[in-house]
């Protein structure tokens, strides 16, 4: 009965082997479980990390066409940053200065073959360059000789063509000014390393380079050819040496033509002789004679009331010390202020001036700016020179404008604040010009409204019935006032070298533009009796640009100017003793009423 | 239990490795769009210096005092004549030989 047992011995041993086995594939499947979970955590850690970075790359980033401006190319933030330098443009977006890129050629000498062929081929192309210079530059022990900056594209595609090793090219930019000469003096020029070495270029140089946005300003291009123009034709037409034309909008302070000849060619700015690159508008400090009676007859007028009535005796010359003042053709009579302005009297000017005071009249001088440099953004003038020690010698001749020199840009801006609107309002040749405080300017008034209309109808009156009848424009209603200046030389006032200037602004009743024309050394002609006053030589330079601007800025004219005249100068003709009008060569041939200054010079003065 | 486990293994397995191949797809055509981008970047950029060249030479070609010297120049010109205008087939035109520089040329071209 053995067998049952061996058989119960074996069922054990299989139960137990069976056990056993099911224990070591119950570890290896234990092992195999957590390894698969290892994996499962793997996996789903490697999901979650491309599900997030999937996410990243897909939501979150910004749905936008990349600009230029933050793409991995070398574009810089902008334009002007990209070329260096801000453009300059016009009031009406016509480009003044820009920056272009040009190839430049330079040559590897080491590389250079056969240097006198090479030589040749360039001088077919760029004659200008001398031949035997060219040959030395190739034949040097070094790697790099530059042999013409700046090239023009066809230049350079010329000298790709020809293939020779040694030539290579360089990218670089340049200044280019498209209006060349015409606006030279205002726009300045840049050397070759593009830093500014005049005008605009020179004053504004840091807010060019760093700007990125174009430099407007508020110059118009045309206006500036009609003032160039009309300039250019008087110097000819006078054999003159230079001038200055100046156009400004009165209300609001903008130059709009500052014209300096002669002039240069901003590309060759190192090539001009000095007396091409010297600014005459800004630069030039001259006494300007009668046009100074303006601002003493004004000041005369703000300190005494606004009545052109007030008489003095003009019927001598007047004694001041050991010196005498008179009048070129002298009334020999007693003369209302609108006689005075209207005859240009030294003595009658003088004598209101003294009435007004070697201080006040300083203190007039120094509101309207004629005591020191005019500084604003993009203008920088001359200061001006001042007599040393004011007295009254001082006080009187610089009433009617000698003893005291200032720039042209000085006297266009004393003239805007007299006949303005009476408010302090400086000239300005950058739009959007945050430096320039013009709200408190505007808030600051010099002139009462009856002084300036007195002003404006007093020179009106200078156009209708005075030396300034070259200026008049039918419709227009143009004022102003002619001076002629002896310019001082070595030995004291030349009397064959005159300042012949005028200024006036148009229309009178409210006046908007304001125009300056000097012209320097005219020389009298046989069609002017051997004349060269302001009244011959730039009062119709000036009516040139005021008609031009007629046209350019669709002005139209009064529609009954004769009566508009007559309207406007009432008040002030029953103080004029001679209301007749006569013609502009019947007032001119009698000689522009003048000083001769020659008993003073102010750089004398202590 | 290890049924599930070895699907959800597979899966996310899977998973990885179609989303591995959308991120690179992306990051490849990500790449390709900034290529484009560069390229177009410098296209804009030469458009941007030929608008620059062409606007300086539109402001030195319209420069008033060039205009003004260009009127001075064809001012002297004098005016057309009646008599110089016509059609082919006017009679008084045919068989007319115009004798002008350009027309010489143009004969003895065709000659």
């Amino acid at each position: 009965m053995t067998p049952p047992q061996h058989t119960q011995t074996t069922d054990m041993n299989d139960i137990n082997a069976h056990i056993s086995l099911q224990g070591q594939q119950g570890s290896l499947k234990k092992a195999m479980t957590s390894r698969l979970r290892f994996m499962l955590y793997v996996c789903l850690i490697a999901y979650i990390a491309l599900a997030i970075k999937l996410y990243d790359v897909t939501m979150m980033v910004e749905f936008e066409e990349p600009k230029i401006e933050i793409s991995n190319i070398e574009a810089p933030a902008s334009q002007s940053i990209l070329y260096g330098r801000a453009d300059i443009m016009d009031r009406n977006g016509v480009l003044l200065a820009t920056t272009l890129p040009v190839y430049s050629l330079f040559a590897d000498p080491k590389n250079i073959i056969n240097a006198e062929q090479v030589a040749s081929d360039i001088r077919k192309i760029l004659p200008d360059l001398d031949g035997e210079r060219l040959e030395s530059l190739l034949t040097r022990n070094n790697r790099f000789v530059w042999i013409k900056r700046g090239l023009t594209p066809q230049q350079h595609k010329l000298l790709n063509d020809l293939g020779h090793h040694g030539l290579q090219f360089k990218r670089e930019t340049r200044r280019f000014y498209p209006q060349g000469t015409l606006t030279s003096h205002l726009i300045g020029a840049t050397s070759t390393d593009k830093k500014g070495i005049a005008g605009l270029e020179f004053l504004l140089n840091d807010d060019l380079t760093s700007r990125a946005s174009p430099l407007n300003l508020t110059l118009d291009i045309r206006i500036q050819y009609s003032a160039y123009k009309a300039l250019q034709n008087a110097i000819t037409r006078f054999n003159a040496i230079g001038g200055v034309a100046v156009v400004a909008d009165i209300q609001t302070g903008e130059l709009l033509a500052t014209v300096s000849a002669p002039d240069f060619d901003p590309h060759h700015f190192g090539n001009a002789p000095a007396k091409n690159s010297f600014n005459r508008f800004s630069r030039g400090v001259y006494e300007m004679g009668s046009t100074f009676k303006i601002f003493s007859t004004a000041a005369y007028l703000a300190q005494n009331g606004t009545s052109a009535s007030d008489i003095f005796d003009a019927s001598k010359p007047l004694q001041v010390g050991r010196f005498q003042i008179n009048d070129f053709h002298a009334q020999k009579r007693e003369m209302s202020v609108a006689d005075i302005f209207l005859h240009s009297s030294n003595i009658g000017t003088a004598l209101m001036a003294r009435e007004v005071g070697v201080e006040d009249m300083r203190h007039q001088f120094k509101i309207l700016g004629l005591n020191s440099a005019y500084a604003s953004s993009g203008i920088q003038t001359e200061s001006p020179l001042l007599p040393r020690v004011w007295r009254e010698t001082n006080l009187l001749t610089s009433s009617y404008g000698h003893g005291i020199a200032v720039t042209p840009l000085h006297l266009m801006n004393a003239f805007i604040k007299t006949i303005g609107d009476g408010t302090n309002r400086d000239l300005k040749i950058v739009f959007n010009d945050h430096n320039n405080k013009d709200q408190q300017q505007i808030t600051e008034r010099l002139y009462s409204q009856n002084t300036v209309k007195v002003m404006q109808k007093l020179l009106r009156l200078g156009v209708t019935h005075g030396t300034s009848q070259f200026a008049d424009l039918d419709g227009y209603q143009v004022g102003g006032k002619t001076g002629t200046a002896e310019k001082i030389g070595p030995n004291g006032y030349m009397d064959d070298k005159l300042m012949s200037s005028f200024i006036g602004a148009f229309p009178m009743h409210d006046p908007k533009y304001a125009v300056l024309v000097m012209v320097d050394e005219p020389k009298g002609r046989e069609d002017t009796y051997g004349y060269a006053t302001g009244g011959w030589v730039a009062a119709p330079a000036a009516r040139e640009i005021i008609a031009d601007m007629a046209s350019i800025l669709s002005l139209p004219p009064l529609d009954n100017p004769k009566q508009a005249d007559d309207e406007f100068l009432k008040s002030l003709m029953p103080y004029i003793k001679d209301k007749e009008r006569r013609t502009a060569a019947q007032i001119l041939r009698r000689g522009e009423p003048d000083i001769t200054p020659k008993f003073i010079d102010f750089r004398e003065q202590e | 239990m290890s049924t599930s486990v070895k699907y959800l293994c597979l899966l996310s397995i899977l998973l990885c490795l179609a989303l591995g191949a959308v991120v690179f797809w992306t990051g490849q055509h990500v790449h390709q769009l900034n290529t484009d981008i560069h390229i177009k970047n410098q296209q804009l950029l030469k458009e941007h210096e030929r608008i620059r060249v062409l606007r300086a030479e539109w402001s030195l070609l319209n420069s008033p005092k060039r205009l003004d010297d260009l009127m001075e120049r064809k001012k002297e010109q004098e005016n057309p004549q009646q008599s110089q205008s016509g059609q082919f087939t006017d009679p008084q035109l045919k068989g007319t030989r115009i004798n002008t520089p350009a027309a010489q040329q143009h004969n003895e071209g065709n000659e």
